[in-house]
């Protein structure tokens, strides 16, 4: 049964597809438009920074959805088109063509933006400064890795380190500079990210820690210099800057959605404003176990948060519960984790397995499993991302031994859960 | 191996109960499933992305995959929980003499 007629959701990333997708497996009938400023159609952003980076690597490869899937879902496509205005009273959106959208439901999953160096750093506007986030970047940063030999990263984190890890394996010198005294601060715990940072050095990346960026300028023979607060010059072929993201929230904000880092949403997805909602980079809200809002940006929150708003714009009430999850290819690594650091984390163990893999359980001191990461132990980290928010009522020598298999552990606890 | 145009894949031993594991053979990575003392074959890398079903969760007959949360049902290959819309790939298997046995290993080349 059909409670909304008109479901428009503005963004064609993976928070708007999963949208689309939720909404369609709720409701039959409901018309759905996809409209997006993008010029491609739906693609993985994650292959940004690590397939697409590689020599003569395609888009096409990275499309999300075969065109026939919208057919075959009736969901209308609309590219190249950008939402003007959204009067919440009349529900009805301005395109950037003049054309005026009446809906029923809105989804913003206008995603984030990257964000540049501050402007007082110099000549930030150089095209030797690379920012990665749409298709086009990738394929303006694959044409610079082609034609380059030096290469700076500024910002250790998962998006700088991949396309260090991308250039490495193209003989390209990489030097990354990093404002905290460790990479991977928000995502990893210290033991992984220190492991992580031993691949990169022995891949030959050199890492700056704990160094700020005096100033930016491009020289007459066209590279990038750039001046470290500690005296330190470097100079490259092009840079990438990785300093995170900004939340696209202009229009929201312009059409009184609350914003407070991000469009805030309550646990279905809901903004202030009636039959208006938020999914995926862009939405601050409610986590279970944790104390405000929060606003992930990984692929899988996008996917997960997206298909549970799009489901309840539909007219369904679910709540959204996943946990935060991330993963990253780094050389011929597999990094991955579940659930989210925070300071209640009281203490960490590693199990380290022979070949070396290791999984980090991170507890908090009622011993809940809080986070667990880990490199190429996909599995154990997959089964133990089940647990986090339970208390673990095995021994710290049972977690950190390799010979005790963990997926039968989390079936049995699980079992009692349920 | 190769027992009149059939092919050994692994040990039934090798696979614990309600799980899954790899195995490469003749070039193909496939995952082998015991759901319940019946074994299942499919590719190992899932359909929709960069993963293998292997390094998955096992939930009954339902497996996981690793990165995107998609599931399939290991009994017929069906898709059943987004991201994931396409059919995985299943081989026909039977088991005899303790082994899991590969019955129509022209499956594999068409794959």
């Amino acid at each position: 049964m059909s409670t909304s007629n008109h479901i428009v959701i503005i963004g064609t990333g993976i928070a708007g597809l999963s949208a689309a997708q939720g909404a369609r497996e709720v409701d039959p009938g409901v018309r759905i438009t996809l409209i997006g400023e993008d010029c491609y159609p739906p693609y993985d952003r994650t292959h940004l920074s690590k397939q697409m980076l590689k020599p003569e690597a395609r888009l096409e490869a990275s499309s999300l959805m075969e065109s026939e899937w919208f057919d075959r879902n009736d969901i209308q496509l609309v590219l190249n088109t950008r939402i003007e205005h959204i009067d919440t009273a009349a529900q009805s959106l301005l395109t950037s063509v003049g054309e005026t959208i009446q809906y029923d439901a809105l989804v913003l999953a206008l995603g984030t933006r990257a964000r540049q160096l501050p402007a007082s750093l110099g000549q930030i506007e150089s095209t030797r400064i690379h920012t990665l986030r749409s298709a086009e970047d990738a394929l303006r940063l694959q044409g610079a890795l082609d034609d380059s030999k030096r290469l700076v990263i500024v910002g250790a984190g998962l998006i700088g380190l991949e396309v260090a890890a991308a250039a490495r394996a193209r003989g390209i010198t990489v030097d990354v500079i990093e404002a905290s005294s460790r990479i991977l601060q928000r995502s990893c715990d210290p033991y992984t990210a220190e492991r992580i940072a031993s691949l990169h050095t022995e891949n030959g990346v050199k890492l700056h820690l704990g160094q700020s960026i005096e100033s930016v300028s491009e020289s007459a023979e066209g590279s990038v210099s750039l001046l470290m607060a500690d005296g330190t010059a470097l100079e490259a072929d092009f840079m990438v800057v990785g300093i995170g993201v900004i939340p696209n929230t202009v229009l929201a904000e312009s059409a009184g959605v609350t914003v407070d880092n991000g469009v805030v949403v309550d646990g279905f997805g809901r903004t202030n404003v009636l039959n208006v909602y938020a999914a995926g980079d862009i939405a601050n809200l409610p986590l279970p176990g944790r104390h405000g809002l929060t606003r992930l940006e990984t692929w899988r929150h996008a996917q997960d948060h997206g298909r549970c708003v799009g489901m309840n714009a539909a007219g369904q009430e679910t709540e959204y519960k996943a946990h935060a999850s991330f993963w990253s290819d780094q050389y011929d690594n597999r990094i991955q984790g579940v659930g989210l650091i925070d300071d209640e984390i009281a203490s960490t163990l590693v199990r380290q397995y022979e070949g070396g893999a290791h999984v980090s359980f991170l507890l908090d001191q009622n011993r809940v499993l809080k986070a667990v990461l880990g490199i190429d132990a996909a599995k154990d980290v997959n089964a133990m991302g089940k647990m986090v928010g339970q208390v673990l009522s095995v021994s710290d020598r049972e977690l950190e031994d390799e010979h005790q298999p963990l997926v039968p552990f989390v079936k049995k606890l699980l079992k009692k859960v349920s | 191996m190769t027992t009149s145009n059939q092919l050994v894949l692994t040990s039934v031993a090798n696979v614990p109960a309600d799980d899954v594991i790899a195995i490469r053979i003749e070039g193909h990575d496939l995952a082998v499933y015991n759901v319940d003392g019946t074994f299942y074959v499919s590719d190992d890398r899932c359909n929709h992305g960069n993963a293998k079903l292997s390094e998955g969760f096992l939930d009954g007959d339902v497996i996981e995959c690793p990165l995107h949360g998609g599931c399939f049902k290991v009994t017929n290959g069906e898709p059943c929980a987004s991201p994931v819309t396409q059919p995985m790939k299943m081989y026909s298997v039977k088991v005899e003499g303790g082994e899991i046995i590969l019955t129509d290993p022209s499956e594999l080349d068409a794959s």
